[in-house]
């Protein structure tokens, strides 16, 4: 079933289809939360009152496009709402890092971590990568950029940045690799 | 590409993988999940890439996951406002199966009756699935559950490291921590499973009323459309099914039909009608272990079968090695005839076609062994 009519299919009472809405967005809306404010509690609780509301007033529903954006737009909204304007911190794609108070992609990966013992082995292998590699990881895991639009951006070649991503993430592997 | 060559990260860094990864793109998708259900040995290495993507990509950890899903389960189902009543006792998680055969439709109704008395915990997900009223897998301790929406196949890895494929609309019941002594997880639906050897902890799968003992291998179990019987293939090791009355299968004796052993390519069948297992070869068997001491490789193209002037008994020798099935010929005088000729791409049934019909003779497929027939040579 497409993505629209799944949404119909919530304002008409079914509870499958709030299921599979629920289970398909929740990666997606959670990589966007931690974008938007690098705290995963506030994001878990976040999505978490955002899809209540959706079942809530499911016979409120409005008709939307992209389910996917639609989503994003509340999400966003919710967060900001909780957090009050002088903890705010936001992670822009090009000022990530230059403000001391915000958390950059690097502390925002660690943080992510259940455990500490993965919290240190995740923060251990992100040191042990140079800044452009780190930049470029981010843009292709984390903006999903394609490596045409990386080369572009940083006026290089898709082939050096895939070479850039690859050795970063040789050494990601060599340092998590007990994990898997 | 040759993307038999790649390892984790090769996989993790390519763009075609990552359009995939991120359901970007639809030719990729359609690519790699037909590539990854054709190469389940390389399921290792996907996984590890799908890992290391998912870390960089900011997913939240999957136990986590697990957590918030349950915890919508609850809030939506402590809602006690519904604008139609009549639907309120459907629970959470069992819509998804309404579609299924009657059998599962009657699992549904007792389920939902369960949502409107009880808070819906996970250990009542399975309790209404068994027969009898003993749970198959020892309650101790929280269930995980993992549940496939998706119109896609869905992979996962087990605490173990075991790796599992869900079909799509299956279900995979687990404990959140294996005991010391065994692994015991309980599916519906379908899916491929390869498992983590671990002779001390033996590895279950139930399913329906039948039991599935892994002994370090991987499997499909399914269940055939028209939901009148299910199977079991093995693609590596060895796997023993029974029924599910046979709760310590070490203490009982083991009488025919209710008990089979499968090793590659072959594959078990319990019909609900008959109520027994019956033994079979699959329908497309695929090579265990490639064997090319008879073959005249050209070089550089180690996948490529040709025969040059064998004799017929070193052809079955080299397929019984390859597809670990037993071969036999209906007379000793076919041992000494000899095929010559490119039987690359062909897969085995293809392969045999070619060469009985080259030879004037046939084949038939008796069980779980392959039987020729003809004249034969001098």
């Amino acid at each position: 079933m497409g993505e629209d009519l799944l949404w119909r299919a919530i304002r008409n009472n079914d509870l499958g289809a709030f299921t599979e809405i629920y289970k398909s967005y929740y990666q997606f809306l959670f990589a966007y939360g931690m974008r938007v404010n690098g705290d995963k509690h506030l994001v878990k609780d976040a999505i978490h009152e955002l899809f209540l509301e959706v079942w809530k007033g499911r016979d409120r529903l409005p008709e939307v496009a992209h389910v996917g954006s639609y989503l994003r737009t509340i999400l966003r909204r919710k967060i900001i709402k909780e957090v009050p304007q002088h903890q705010w911190r936001s992670l822009d794609e090009h000022s990530y890092g230059a403000d001391a108070a915000e958390y950059s992609y690097e502390e925002r990966l660690v943080r992510l971590q259940s455990d500490e013992e993965m919290k240190q082995k995740v923060q251990k292998a992100i040191h042990s990568l140079s800044k452009k590699q780190l930049e470029v990881i981010r843009m292709k895991f984390f903006d999903e950029k394609s490596y045409a639009e990386i080369a572009d951006l940083n006026a290089t070649t898709p082939r050096t940045v895939y070479n850039q991503v690859y050795e970063a993430l040789k050494i990601l592997r060599k340092y998590l690799g007990l994990l898997f | 590409m040759d993307y038999l060559l790649y390892e984790a990260e090769d996989f993790a860094a390519d763009e075609s993988y990552l359009n995939y990864y991120f359901r970007l793109n639809k030719t990729d998708i359609a690519f790699w999940e037909d590539w990854i259900r054709l190469h389940p040995e390389k399921l290792d290495l996907i996984s590890q890439a799908d890992h290391l993507i998912g870390l960089m990509a900011m997913q939240l950890p999957d136990e986590e996951l697990q957590d918030e899903f349950r915890r919508i389960e609850r809030g939506v189902s402590q809602q006690s406002h519904s604008p139609e009543p009549r639907q309120q006792s459907v629970s959470f998680d069992n819509v998804l199966r309404r579609e299924r055969g009657r059998g599962w439709r009657r699992l549904v109704v007792a389920l939902s009756a369960a949502a409107v008395l009880i808070p819906l915990g996970y250990v009542y997900f399975f309790k209404p699935h068994t027969d009898d009223a003993r749970l198959p897998i020892a309650s101790a301790g929280a269930m995980l559950e993992r549940t496939n929406p998706t119109s896609q196949p869905m992979s996962m890895r087990l605490e173990d490291g075991t790796f599992v494929t869900l079909d799509p609309g299956s279900k995979l019941v687990c404990p959140a921590h294996f005991p010391a002594d065994r692994r015991e997880v309980y599916l519906e639906g379908g899916g491929f499973f390869k498992v983590n050897k671990s002779a001390r902890q033996p590895f279950y799968v139930y399913y329906g009323n039948f039991v599935t003992h892994v002994l370090g291998t991987s499997f499909t179990i399914r269940m055939d459309k028209r939901q009148e019987q299910v199977e079991v293939a093995v693609l590596a090791g060895k796997v023993e099914v029974y029924k599910r009355a046979r709760v310590n299968p070490e203490k009982e004796p083991r009488d025919q039909g209710d008990l089979v052993i499968l090793t590659p390519n072959q594959r078990a069948i319990y019909k609900e009608s008959e109520q027994r297992f019956e033994t079979s070869l699959v329908e497309k068997p695929r090579p265990v272990r490639p064997d090319t001491a008879f073959l005249e490789t050209p070089a550089g193209d180690p996948g490529a079968t040709v025969f040059k002037t064998a004799t017929l008994a070193d052809i079955v020798r080299s397929f019984e090695k390859t597809y670990s099935i037993d071969i036999e010929m209906e007379n000793e005088g076919i041992n000494n005839c000899h095929f010559s000729g490119d039987l690359s791409g062909m897969d085995l049934y293809k392969q045999l076609d070619v060469i009985c019909q080259s030879l004037n003779m046939s084949y038939e497929v008796i069980g779980t062994r392959i039987l020729i027939r003809g004249r034969g040579c001098n």
